[in-house]
């Protein structure tokens, strides 16, 4: 039955986290549509790995891994075949598109496990278990990944049905009711009807682009003091990238920035320059008018630091702010999540700096006076950068969620504009043409609701609206 | 075997008849068959349709309508082809004397008068009724249509009488030898409106409506043209005072005393509900129409009620014209017991008993094209029972009667179900003008239908292939913009046979028309039948199959469908449940 039960996909690993993003397919037709979107030589044996190739773009090829099962042999007892990729999140996603252009559904929460669980591969109380952790990633995501948006979604998809019914409403009550007392329904009543549900789908439209995903880039900015360490930090954060480090305060006037990627997730970093007085004992310029300059580029910055970017507040290990300088430093990004990072705790003498790099859940040092969750790092020996990028990660929103709304269901949204564009004009007779306009109208219906068959509880709401409107009936 | 000489009961043992079957029709009172307990018309919207389709599978409906009629009309005209209805105002009494004699006049068809107290079954299988006068009768198979007499209850006013009809008795040992074989019931309710003498009234002061100047009708066999008689229907309105009236009264009502345990239709509201619930109203439609062509007795459509007699008589005399009227009988209210359809396979037959078939009012039904319906397909099948054939169902796709049949089995009205255009997914596919071609060649494969009725649809449809084998794509535009057919070809395609030729034309120019409405439709239609073609068994345990969400296993536990396509229809079914289904249903059990 190929036809019948759907070959559904889905990312595997969670987006924007880890080095390596794996997408799996499971069903009849899983194989199959592998081979269409992918380059590679044959699917391998369970238990072994196949190179293969992604045509990205032409000439743009993407190397990836593929592993396959067959059934009943598989986690879900079905035909299964895992991609594994880069974890880039921009990546992965496309992936699942092309995916699903080439016949796959996208898989609904938990429904790997439902498949398993039918076919016996795992008892229930193994997927209660499955349930529970999904649950919880759910509640993490939703939080994380603009619960509102969502939301905001649903209102609207909700919203565009009830204006359809409506519509419908008005129609069947003319065309079932004729003799009945239905004179209500005006030509221009229905018209703006029709005209509300097509602006309803429109938003909608607009709703699902704007939460479509995009770059998934997330920015982190330096903030600190001059001379506390940001370019070598900086570059120590983004190998490669170019800027001058002298021990000379104030160095850096321009804001640099740099783009990185970390644990599967993409980054811009921006730093610019000190902001307050410097601190250590180097040389500065001490002229009031440098002074100012500084001022103003330091205002610029804090300006020019995005809204969600997460702030690094840097400081020297060696040199700790007093908590009034910090208060000053931290009100100029009011808002964004903040990390307080020790630099240069190779120059403490004990040694415990070291140990504490080490360390990213305890990084704090009882000498000083800490931020909770302080970082202490060595950017001029590299030290302490992974527990760095990891507290970034979390502190960081998550890229907005790639399912929120699917290719396919902006595709079934867009579909439905264009029915109720054709019900606002249907050609002809305005009168004789109610029951063509009443097609496209449940077209766009079934179009919402999960591209099924009309199902007989849509003609049920029908009829619940107009025996609540009209006095119908003999 | 039938049980009932209603609509469906006559439908049932015609269809049976002409399937093959040698047929015993009981009913409580012979002089009842055909009888039309309520309103005086056939037909009306949606309901026309199905009379064409009752027709055109060989049923008896449409054409005793076509000879019995007093006025014809062809509804909703303005609204496209898709949604006209026919309707007549028929003279009942006639009605009901050509259905008997129709009956009689067919070979294999048994009257007998008598009650059913029981019905005897081994092994899961019907085996005979018993009477409530000792005998036995025993057969293949057998169709209950018992209408609202199983413990059928009427009121009017606090007055309480058992009875399915005015005058006739109720039939209350079949309700408990119903539950007995373990079916579930519901009570349900419907009404009907006071009849008034005629010769009390002065009709010359009301606005007539009269039917279609033109020659009308419901069958589509070449039978001599009936004798239409123009009896028009009048029409006036209830107003203030009658709405003061029933509002004083409500407490009199067993409405408005909330006595009935029945749930009524809301498409059919009481006077009552009329005033209740629309208080903002100050005026509803009532429709006089005759009963019988030369009788005295009218019908007043729209006053359906149940208040106590003498406060009937007030709101009659409240209407202008009508002020010494003499009513002939009060409206009243009947309240019955009724089979929730979930509990039948999609032919008809009950999932307790082999050969043992429900159909009309007894499945939750209203009307009486919903009845005739029903009792032609379970006619059909219980005859193809007893031949030891398979039974035979109609898509949603095919027919209204499709629709029909596939709705009662897959929900649980809460109120009596009335058939509605807007129920047709593919209703632009299921016009009342092409019932003809759309299920004559399956009648005439199922037996239901002459080869020469048969022939006369295939001559058509070659006549409607040749003219639009000759058609231009620039030609098909035209058409489609709401040019004439008969216009755009003008003199090139000269009629080959003359009989058809007008009739082909016209179903041409809609079939060009709605194509592209028609062929999305279609994509439809193909993709659920897919679905169809995935079987389910009835013995699944549905409750325990932990993979679907709980509102999924509940509703596949009550109903039971029998495919995917069915499956996919009910509320609460996702795309990933089925998915697990048709997985399900390709591997054997676990243990």
């Amino acid at each position: 039955m190929p036809e019948i039960v759907d070959t559904i996909v889905a990312p595997i690993t969670a987006a924007g986290q880890g080095e390596r993003a794996a997408v799996r397919l499971s069903g009849p037709r899983a194989r199959a549509i592998v081979q269409r979107v992918l380059t590679c030589a044959g699917l391998p044996e369970p238990g072994r790995r196949a190179d293969a190739s992604w045509q990205l773009e032409p000439g743009a090829a993407i190397p990836l891994w593929v592993l396959a099962w067959r059934a009943p042999r598989s986690l879900t007892g079905e035909d299964v075949v895992e991609i594994h990729l880069r974890g880039w999140a921009p990546l992965v996603t496309e992936l699942v598109r092309r995916l699903v252009s080439a016949g796959a559904r996208p898989a609904e929460r938990g429904e790997f496990t439902r498949r398993a669980l039918a076919l016996g591969r795992i008892d229930l109380v193994q997927a209660l278990a499955v349930g529970r952790l999904a649950a919880a990633r759910d509640v993490e995501q939703a939080q994380a990944a603009a619960g509102d948006l969502v939301a905001g979604l649903e209102t609207r998809h909700a919203h565009l049905r009830d204006a359809i019914l409506d519509a419908l409403a008005l129609i069947e009550a003319h065309v079932d009711f004729e003799e009945e007392d239905t004179e209500a329904v005006t030509r221009s009543a229905l018209r703006r009807a029709l005209e509300r549900a097509r602006d309803a789908a429109r938003t909608l439209l607009a709703a699902c682009g704007a939460v479509a995903p995009t770059d998934g880039e997330t920015d982190v900015a330096l903030l600190g003091p001059p001379n506390a360490g940001k370019s070598q930090l900086f570059l120590a954060l983004c190998p490669g990238a170019r800027t001058t480090v002298s021990p000379v305060a104030g160095t850096t006037r321009d804001m640099l920035e740099a783009r990185v990627e970390s644990g599967g997730r993409r980054y811009r970093v921006l730093d610019g320059p000190g902001v307050g007085d410097p601190v250590g004992d180097g040389p500065r310029p001490d002229d009031e008018g440098a002074s100012t300059l500084d001022r103003r580029a330091a205002d610029a910055f804090a300006a020019s630091v995005p809204r969600h970017a997460v702030v690094l507040l840097v400081e020297d290990v060696t040199a700790p702010l007093t908590a009034e300088q910090r208060a000053r430093l931290v009100a100029c990004v009011p808002g964004r999540p903040l990390l307080a990072v020790r630099n240069k705790c190779d120059l403490l003498a004990d040694g415990t700096a070291g140990e504490a790099a080490r360390n990213r859940t305890d990084g704090r040092t009882p000498a000083v006076s800490a931020l909770p969750g302080d970082l202490a790092v060595s950017a001029l020996a590299g030290e302490g950068l992974d527990p760095l990028w990891a507290a970034v990660a979390a502190a960081a929103p998550v890229p907005r969620a790639p399912d929120l709304a699917t290719e396919s269901e902006r595709e079934a949204v867009g579909q439905a504009v264009e029915r109720l564009s054709e019900a606002l004009d249907p050609g002809g007779d305005p009168d004789a043409a109610l029951p063509v306009v009443a097609v496209s109208l449940r077209d766009a219906l079934a179009l919402l609701d999960d591209s099924r068959a009309v199902a007989p509880d849509v003609h049920d709401e029908i009829l619940e609206r107009i025996f609540a409107t009209f006095c119908v009936g003999k | 075997m039938v049980v009932g000489g209603g609509h469906a009961g006559v439908e049932a043992a015609l269809a049976a008849r002409r399937a093959g079957a040698v047929v015993t029709l009981v009913t409580l009172a012979p002089d009842a068959i055909g009888r039309m307990s309520c309103n005086p018309s056939i037909g009306g919207l949606a309901k026309g349709q199905l009379v064409r389709e009752i027709d055109a599978l060989g049923g008896l409906m449409g054409v005793a309508a076509d000879a019995t009629c007093m006025q014809f009309r062809m509804l909703n005209t303005r609204k496209g082809p898709a949604v006209q209805s026919p309707r007549a105002q028929v003279d009942r009494e006639a009605y009901a004397r050509f259905v008997r004699t129709a009956l009689e006049a067919t070979g294999g068809i048994e009257l007998r008068r008598g009650q059913v107290a029981a019905i005897d079954h081994r092994g899961g299988r019907f085996e005979a009724l018993r009477l409530t006068d000792g005998s036995r009768v025993s057969g293949d198979a057998c169709v209950l249509t018992t209408g609202t007499f199983l413990r059928g209850l009427m009121h009017v006013g606090d007055r309480v009488s058992a009875g399915g009809r005015v005058g006739e008795a109720p039939a209350s040992e079949l309700s408990a030898a119903l539950v007995e074989l373990g079916f579930e019931l519901v009570r349900l309710k419907t009404g009907t409106p006071p009849r008034l003498d005629a010769r009390t009234v002065d009709l010359d002061g009301f606005e007539q409506v009269l039917g279609d100047p033109a020659d009308g009708r419901f069958s589509f066999r070449i039978e001599p043209a009936p004798e239409r008689r123009a009896v028009p229907s009048y029409r006036t309105a209830t107003n203030a005072r009658v709405h003061d009236i029933v509002r004083s009264n409500l407490d009199r009502s067993p409405y408005g005393r909330g006595v009935l345990e029945g749930t009524g239709p809301r498409y059919c509201p009481s006077l009552e509900d009329k005033v209740a619930r629309f208080a903002e109203r100050e005026s509803h439609r009532v429709f006089i129409e005759h009963e019988t062509a030369s009788g005295p007795s009218l019908y007043l459509n729209g006053l359906s009620n149940c208040l106590p007699q003498d406060v009937q008589l007030q709101i009659v005399h409240a209407l202008p014209g009508l002020e010494s009227a003499r009513m002939l009988r009060p409206g009243y209210a009947v309240e019955y017991d009724a089979v929730p359809a979930w509990q039948l396979r999609p032919t008809l037959e009950t999932r307790t008993l082999e050969g043992l078939f429900l159909a009309g009012q007894i499945n939750g039904t209203s009307g009486y094209e919903e009845a005739a319906a029903q009792g032609l397909m379970a006619g059909l099948n219980a005859a193809r029972r007893a031949a030891g054939e398979a039974g035979v169902v109609l898509g949603r796709h095919e027919a209204y009667v499709g629709v029909l049949l596939d709705d009662l089995v897959t929900s649980s009205p809460r109120e009596p179900y009335r058939m509605f255009t807007s129920r047709a997914e593919y209703r632009l596919l299921l016009r009342q003008d092409n019932a003809h071609r759309r299920l004559v060649p399956r009648a005439r494969a199922w037996g239901l239908v002459t080869s020469a009725e048969a022939c006369a649809v295939a001559e058509l449809e070659g006549e409607i292939e040749r003219l639009g084998c000759a058609l231009s794509d620039e030609q098909r535009r035209r058409v489609r913009r709401g040019e004439g057919l008969a216009q755009v070809i003008g003199e090139a395609s000269p009629p080959a046979v003359r009989g058809c030729y007008d009739e082909a034309l016209q179903q041409l120019e809609l079939d060009v028309r709605y194509a592209g409405y028609v062929e999305r439709q279609a994509r439809q239609v193909e993709k659920v039948a897919a679905l169809a073609e995935v079987p389910l068994a009835e013995a699944v345990d549905y409750l325990a199959m932990e993979e679907l969400k709980l509102e999924a296993r509940q509703v596949l536990d009550r109903v039971r469908p029998v495919n995917l396509a069915q499956a996919s229809r009910l509320a609460g079914v996702t795309a990933s449940d089925l998915s697990l289904l048709a997985l399900r249903s390709s591997r054997p059990a676990r243990a």
